[in-house]
């Protein structure tokens, strides 16, 4: 695969490439080091390793930040709206990608659109007070599938492109049904993809501060990102806290990606060459 | 098409997807052409032609919104896609490239909120990192205050947007470069082609929709960013950091309804318009290379 260069050009290349890895790492291991320490010491904002590790900083934010309430939401929010991300677009590329008619083109069209048009979010206030979803975790949800599925309509249309038709007309002639055949044979074939859609997408609903702010900014509602941004204009001053804050409602999502990554690339394979 | 064909792939299927992209994605988005020409608050929304947009372009807070919009979009694609595309050519070639991948990818996963956080701290005048850094390595004068002057503060937005997003755009292009075929460059370098010449003629050929995809992809990144903006400085000091979205959702906040769809009208004229004219470039370059 790769052309290898001289054992003395690998090393200037890996040396060069660690010392840019120090860009990333140096900000983590700022936040880590940082959460462990006293108030006083933490607001020096500094890489020193600190004279006591105060542990007990975790369990102060997830009370003073009030985050059990606010992990329960997020957890909430961000399963609902993957996995309604993941079957109705799954569907949806499965009935675009193997139709070929005015249909699929033109639902093809409305799924381009969402990927460049940037969603009208003021007007969807009032499509929310008509269904009398305004404040709830479901009118969140449902704008959350709304805005960010067309992406993962489209990867998962050019990741059927590697599923082979006949597949589909070997199981019907087996006397199989169309919802059999989706369900049992074709999505269990796009396991990769799903692990991409899935890590893309829980980052994008987990981290979401946009919609939340505009409609669930009140009350017993609140996300992780929110609580977060309101912990600073109270706590902004206690460094430890915040600093343990940052690492908490980060490391769902790091483990998720560190167990997941290398579908990651699978799932642009498929997606972005054509892009 | 085959009868049979219709019936296995039924359009039932997509029903799901379409009803809720529908309702809340393009019902929205045919209601914002009516709501931007009203004078719409909590109770009721008054047809005011086209004073919203009068108002708006009136607003010098708008053409600060603008311009920052302009300079964040225009800085974050050349950086994004120049730093990505270099470290996909390092990683490339380099032996360790899964693992450099993992940590150069990892900031992507996180959100905005904590990295406005996290760089306020990085970036403090006086005893953030970054500047201290800089100043033991005698380079004082670059040592500057990031985040609270205006006239850097844009600047230092787009560094931090840059520091999350590369990794995005780098795995992007590390999966086209593995579709190239080895036999290809193996061929180019018996015909004596050096590196310089594979790279203008094999790899960035066919890096090409890479290429346009990343470029798209933080053209309209960057034409609607809001969350890095509002966590980080609020648009602030001042309104030097404003732009387009903050200011839109900061009309939402006062309840000015109708002046807030209009200015998301604009900014869908906007994205729509530059995508569209983007596309049509690099269509064209992708010929000629």
């Amino acid at each position: 695969m790769k052309t290898r260069s001289l054992p003395v050009g690998q090393i200037v290349l890996i040396a060069v490439l660690s010392a840019l890895s120090l860009l990333i790492l140096v900000p983590f291991y700022l936040i880590f080091i940082n959460s462990l320490k006293s108030p006083a010491e933490a607001s020096e904002l500094g890489l020193a390793f600190p004279s006591k590790l105060e542990w007990s900083n975790y369990s102060k934010v997830f009370e003073v930040a009030d985050l059990p309430l606010a992990f329960t939401n997020s957890i909430v929010l961000t399963f609902s709206s993957v996995a309604i991300i993941l079957i109705s677009a799954a569907m949806a590329a499965f009935a675009i990608q193997r139709r070929k008619d005015g249909w699929s083109a033109a639902l093809n069209v409305l799924v381009m659109l969402g990927l460049v048009v940037p969603p009208a979010i003021v007007p969807l206030y009032k499509v929310l007070s008509f269904f009398h979803l305004n404040g709830t975790i479901l009118g969140v949800v449902l704008i959350n599938v709304a805005t960010r599925s067309p992406l993962s309509v489209f990867l998962a249309n050019q990741f059927l492109k590697s599923i082979s038709k006949e597949i589909d007309e070997a199981a019907i002639i087996d006397g199989c049904g169309k919802y059999k055949l989706f369900f049992r044979i074709v999505l269990p074939l796009m396991g990769p993809i799903m692990v991409t859609l899935f890590v893309f997408n829980s980052t994008f609903v987990w981290n979401d501060f946009m919609y939340v702010l505009y409609f669930l900014s009140s009350g017993k509602q609140m996300t992780l990102p929110l609580t977060m941004y309101l912990f600073i204009g109270q706590f902004g001053s206690m460094w430890n806290l915040v600093f343990a804050n940052i690492l908490i409602i980060s490391a769902p999502l790091l483990i998720i990606y560190f167990f997941a990554q290398r579908f990651i690339i699978a799932g642009m394979t498929a997606g972005a060459i054509k892009g | 098409m085959h009868k049979l064909e219709r019936k296995t792939y039924s359009i039932s299927f997509a029903i799901p997807w379409l009803l809720i992209y529908g309702i809340f994605f393009v019902l929205p988005t045919l209601f914002s052409f009516y709501y931007a020409f009203t004078d719409w608050d909590l109770t009721s929304a008054k047809f005011s032609g086209f004073s919203n947009f009068v108002e708006m372009f009136n607003n010098p807070v708008f053409s600060t919104a603008l311009a920052n919009t302009a300079i964040f979009t225009i800085l974050s694609i050349v950086l994004k896609v120049g730093v990505s595309l270099a470290l996909a050519m390092a990683l490339y070639h380099c032996i360790a490239s899964n693992f450099f991948r993992t940590i150069f990818f990892s900031p992507y996963v996180l959100s905005y909120i904590a990295i406005g956080v996290l760089f306020t701290a990085i970036m403090h005048p006086e005893i953030g990192v970054l500047n201290k850094a800089l100043r033991a390595i005698g380079l004082d004068f670059l040592a500057l205050n990031w985040l609270i002057e205006k006239g850097q503060v844009i600047y230092s937005l787009v560094f931090i947007d840059v520091w999350k997003s590369a990794g995005f755009h780098l795995a992007i292009f590390i999966a086209a470069l593995q579709t190239i075929p080895s036999d290809m460059m193996e061929s180019a370098s018996i015909d004596g082609a050096g590196p310089w010449k594979k790279f203008r003629y094999i790899t960035f050929p066919m890096l090409a929709s890479a290429f346009n995809a990343n470029v798209i992809f933080a053209l309209i990144v960057g034409l609607t960013k809001f969350d890095l903006v509002f966590v980080t400085t609020g648009g602030g000091p001042g309104y030097y950091s404003e732009v387009l979205k903050t200011l839109v959702y900061k009309q939402f906040a006062m309840g000015r309804y109708g002046l807030a769809t209009a200015g998301e009208l604009i900014i869908f004229v906007i994205v729509i318009t530059l995508t569209v004219t983007m596309r049509k470039f690099l269509d064209k370059r992708e010929v000629e290379v």
